[in-house]
């Protein structure tokens, strides 16, 4: 802020972009995946990656609003490779190390989650679960064609090439989710899990279509625009306007969807156990406030002014250039309601019983981001220590980042459960040099919690 | 335990806050950014119409519907000859008199009796240029008839013209004249000669001549005679135009006089030499006269402009026929034209350009004598019409073009010096036989020299190639890129005139490689600019 108040300079507007970059790729680390919490499978929350995991007491409730999740990442570069830190202390931007380390499409994705309030009992082998939850996901895609036209312009490696934006977009989901889950142990080893889930949409904006490419021709620089785009939108102009009041009769009730989600674990013997599960399985129908823009398929050449015409009346060259830019451009809106699908993931897991405290195991991670599908593999281990204290540590190939590792504790205090776990320490220690941060924390209040976990095993 | 724990979370919060780097914005740098950015700015498509007819479109280009040739076709004034100029119709008069014998008066101390008297004559009417004037149709004219007397007595005058045909009768007119106690007495009546014929041949043995026939009638009321009475009848006509007429015109010198074409092509080039194997000169008379003409070409030679100096054109037919039409109203055309077919150097004259083509001419009516009958409408016309067709197949070089335009860079470049340097590019998709070199010169307000836009003189339009007939069978394109650095670009601001120089020549014309031009063909031009920036932060 204080560099905004400042006399506008170059040097200001290139800091002052800077200062964006960096808030952009600190807001950009780590991706609320929860491959941490798929290992701590004795965490209530688990059911949120597994309706068929259940943490080892008869009942628990949560504390209302401590349960907090948070997901940032970045598939496109790391901080340090955009701003290069001399020996002198100095900083040196270096936008072509950061564009190299971009792919044709790039994601900064977030995840926050709110668990509002949740519930659990066994009544023998079942299990009954109830959550609400407070979920706001976001995604912005980018194209590295984007920053390489900016940093390079078109005169470079995108002569003759088709600088191509298709896919840029912005996607933002916030709902509020009502769940009711039930898992239920089938002989010793299979246990089957799902949630039912009532949605209400609060706001959102998704791109539906986006296509846009300009290409420049290497001989003539003759330069070509085309493509199309449909993006949707609920209650985003009502937040925009500030119209509070009429926020909250928008928000109940008007967006309703319903989601599902699928889970299983299987245990093949003592020491080995599988896991599968799909989450976030459902649509929302958005009905308020709706507002949408559509563009038809524009195609449009420009070749400079047409020598002729100028020649015979150059006052009517830029009016020519203008009617024939919008007559190749038109965008309609409308107010029609329209579905949007969940963000689907899928985890698959396995795990094996090293000893009675040491377990280790491996997630494949699956999503779909508009029809593009993105993995992760974990690899994890878990350590239950004592009765009252259990850690769990992984490491993630995930959004293109290889430098995540994860860690958490969870601690039990009488009845009461304290967890913390990120799924990247490494974006804690070192934000600028890595793409995926995450943050989990909370309190849950157990009854009936199993102690399984014999003396031997106590730090102390 | 429990200090195990505290420890552990207080070395996590310390990694935490240590391990994050803090990057200050302030410690930015400088930093380059060096963006390059193209960008199309013009673009044309000219064919050969567009660029033959650009420089004069009163000049006509003429595309040949079945092969597609083009044809430069530069035309001269139109010498034309009205009717009026050929054929006049003078005004004429003629008086005749009756004396008492012609009456069969004689003197009495009173006269109560009826008596008449007539008399015939003759009339020649005026004519120009030897014309023999056969038969003549009235579209205007005015024939006033006065007559007077002395005779004491009621008189009727009456006046015939035989040959003179109203309402397909002998033209005649009564004049009465009632005597009231005085004389002279005198009368006057005014007659419209329109769309009334005249045969002027008295029965095809003669021309120009017709007669009139004057009779007088006295009716006597007891006044005495005299025997000197007479009587006079004046017959004027004027105001004559003709509808048509017949005779023979006479051998009539037709002065046409000189004109010249002024050949436009390449006229802004101040040397140079082409030549096109098939030029022709074309002169078109077009008769509805009812005889026949001779024309005779004169003087007919190019003058160069720059020069003065002349060159004859030789061996041309001379002189040239020009038949008569048939019949009224209807006309011919004949057209001589000139070429290196039956002239001996036409290719040479129209070489080199730029220059006019001078020509005299002069005629001759019934160049053969009277041998047939003439005839003339009041719409007739004679036209000489004069062209010169430069069918554009043959061969140009050192055709060179220089032109100065005036050059002020009025707005500032802001942030000139984030321009490293500029790159224009300039295609040329050529489907003409024709190349252009080319450079751009600089010149500040005192004509120093600033810069030159390219190293040296280059190809900017580079020759589309032929086939063995000449035609254009495969464009080229040629693409020029003109690097401005950081200094031409400073040295723009203090540019006041622009000099372009340029040199142009067909497909190996210094060879005398002959190519031709055709409506197909093509010139692409696009124009676009690449600039590299140079932003330092």
């Amino acid at each position: 802020m204080n560099i905004l108040k400042t006399t506008i300079s170059q040097t200001l507007v290139v800091k002052s972009i800077t200062c964006l970059l960096i808030g952009f790729a600190l807001n950009s680390i780590s991706a609320q995946k929860d491959f941490l919490l798929y290992g701590l499978d004795n965490l209530a929350q688990s059911q949120y990656v597994n309706p068929a995991f259940r943490n080892n007491s008869k009942a628990y409730f949560t504390f209302p609003a401590l349960n907090q999740s948070i997901g940032l990442s970045h598939s496109g570069f790391q901080f340090n490779h955009l701003v290069h830190q001399r020996a002198d202390d100095s900083l040196v931007l270096k936008p072509d190390i950061a564009i190299s380390k971009m792919k044709g499409i790039n994601y900064i994705t977030s995840d926050i989650q709110n668990e509002l309030f949740s519930m659990g009992f066994s009544i023998k082998k079942s299990f009954f679960t109830l959550s609400v939850v407070n979920k706001l996901q976001t995604r912005f895609m980018y194209p590295k064609d984007l920053f390489t036209l900016a940093f390079e312009g078109n005169g470079k490696s995108l002569l003759g090439e088709r600088a191509s934006f298709d896919g840029i977009g912005v996607d933002a989901l916030s709902y509020l989710e009502i769940g009711i889950g039930f898992n239920r142990e089938f002989g010793d080893k299979l246990k089957l899990g799902g949630k039912l889930k009532y949605l209400n949409g609060i706001a959102n904006i998704h791109t539906r279509k986006s296509n846009l490419g300009i290409f420049t021709d290497e001989l003539t620089f003759d330069i070509a625009v085309d493509g199309s785009f449909e993006i949707n939108s609920s209650n985003i102009m009502s937040l925009a306007d500030g119209n509070n009041s009429q926020l909250v009769s928008d928000f109940i009730g008007k967006n309703k969807g319903f989601g599902i989600d699928l889970g299983a674990v299987y245990k093949l013997s003592d020491k080995i156990e599988l896991s599968a599960s799909i989450i976030d399985l459902g649509v929302i129908s958005w009905k308020s406030n709706t507002q949408s823009y559509v563009s038809n398929n524009f195609d449009f050449q420009f070749e400079g002014v047409d020598m002729e015409q100028f020649l015979s009346d150059s006052s009517d060259v830029l009016q020519t250039f203008l009617d024939s830019l919008g007559n190749s451009f038109t965008i309609s809106d409308n107010q029609q309601n329209y579905l949007t699908g969940l963000y689907t993931r899928i985890y698959i897991g396995g795990k094996y019983k090293v000893t009675d405290k040491v377990t280790v195991g491996g997630v494949w991670y699956s999503e779909f981001i508009n029809s593009k599908y993105r993995a992760a593999i974990t690899a994890s281990g878990d350590i239950k220590l004592t009765n009252w204290f259990s850690a769990a540590l992984n490491y993630t190939y995930y959004g293109r980042g290889y430098k995540n590792v994860g860690l958490g504790f969870a601690v039990n205090a009488g009845p009461v459960q304290l967890f913390l776990m990120t799924d990247n320490i490494i974006g804690l220690l070192a934000p600028h040099a890595t793409k995926n941060w995450h943050f989990r924390v909370g309190f849950n209040f157990l009854i009936g919690r199993k102690k399984n976990v014999s003396k031997d095993a106590s730090l102390e | 335990m429990k200090s195990k724990l505290i420890s552990l979370s207080l070395m996590t919060i310390a990694l935490i806050y240590f391990g994050c780097r803090k990057y200050d914005p302030n410690k930015i740098v400088s930093t380059a950014w060096n963006p390059n950015i193209a960008i199309p700015l013009a673009y044309a498509e000219f064919d050969a119409y567009d660029i033959l007819a650009r420089t004069d479109s009163n000049d006509l280009v003429v595309i040949d519907p079945i092969s597609g040739a083009i044809a430069l076709i530069y035309k001269g004034e139109v010498v034309s000859y009205e009717a009026q100029d050929i054929v006049q119709l003078s005004d004429f008069s003629n008086t005749v008199s009756l004396s008492s014998a012609d009456m069969g008066l004689t003197a009495l101390g009173s006269f109560s009796g009826n008596v008449s008297g007539s008399t015939a004559s003759t009339v020649t009417t005026p004519a120009n240029g030897g014309v023999e004037m056969y038969t003549v149709l009235f579209k205007n004219g005015n024939l006033s008839i006065n007559v007077q007397t002395n005779i004491q007595h009621d008189v009727d005058i009456t006046i015939t013209i035989p040959s003179l045909l109203e309402s397909g009768s002998a033209f005649t007119r009564t004049i009465p004249l009632t005597y009231a106690g005085v004389i002279p007495q005198v009368a006057a009546i005014s007659v419209n000669l329109s769309g009334m014929p005249l045969d002027l041949t008295q029965g095809n043995i003669t021309f120009n001549e017709f007669d009139i026939q004057t009779t007088v009638a006295v009716a006597g009321n007891g006044n005495p005679l005299t025997g000197n009475e007479s009587c006079a009848a004046e017959l004027i006509f004027s105001s004559l135009k003709f509808q048509n007429a017949t005779g023979y015109f006479g051998q009539q010198s037709i002065g046409i006089g000189n004109d010249s074409i002024l050949i436009k092509l390449f006229q802004n080039s101040t040397e140079g030499f082409f030549q096109l194997i098939d030029p022709k000169v074309r002169f078109t008379v077009e008769n509805s006269f009812g005889f026949p003409l001779e024309i005779n070409l004169a003087n007919l030679q190019s003058i160069n402009v720059n020069t003065g100096a002349n060159l004859p054109l030789t061996g041309y037919p001379n002189p040239l026929a020009i038949p008569s039409p048939s019949s009224m109203g209807l006309s011919t055309t004949t057209v001589l034209e000139l070429n290196s077919s039956n002239t001996t150097n036409i290719t040479d004259i129209v070489t080199p350009t730029p220059k006019y083509l001078y020509f005299e001419a002069s005629g001759t009516s019934n160049p053969l004598g009277n041998v047939t009958t003439n005839f003339i409408t009041d719409t007739s016309r004679f036209t000489v019409d004069a062209e010169l067709e430069l069918p554009l197949e043959g061969y140009a070089y050192g055709f060179t073009f220089s032109d100065t335009i005036p050059f002020t860079f009025s707005e500032t470049i802001e942030n000139i010096e984030n321009i490293e340097s500029l790159m224009i590019r300039i295609n040329v998709d050529n489907g003409f036989p024709v190349e252009l070199l080319s450079q751009v010169i600089f010149l500040d307000s005192n004509n120093v020299t600033l810069f030159d836009l390219m190293d040296a003189p280059e190809n900017v339009i580079e020759s589309a190639l032929i086939d063995a007939n000449g035609r254009v069978n495969q464009n080229t394109l040629k693409i020029t890129d003109i690097n401005i650095n950081e200094t031409k670009i400073e040295q723009i601001s203090e540019a006041r005139y622009i000099v372009v120089n340029a040199v142009s020549q067909s497909l190996d014309g210094n060879n005398g490689t002959v190519v031709e031009f055709y409506d197909d063909y093509k010139l692409n031009v696009k124009i676009g600019m690449q600039v590299q920036g140079k932003l330092n932060f």
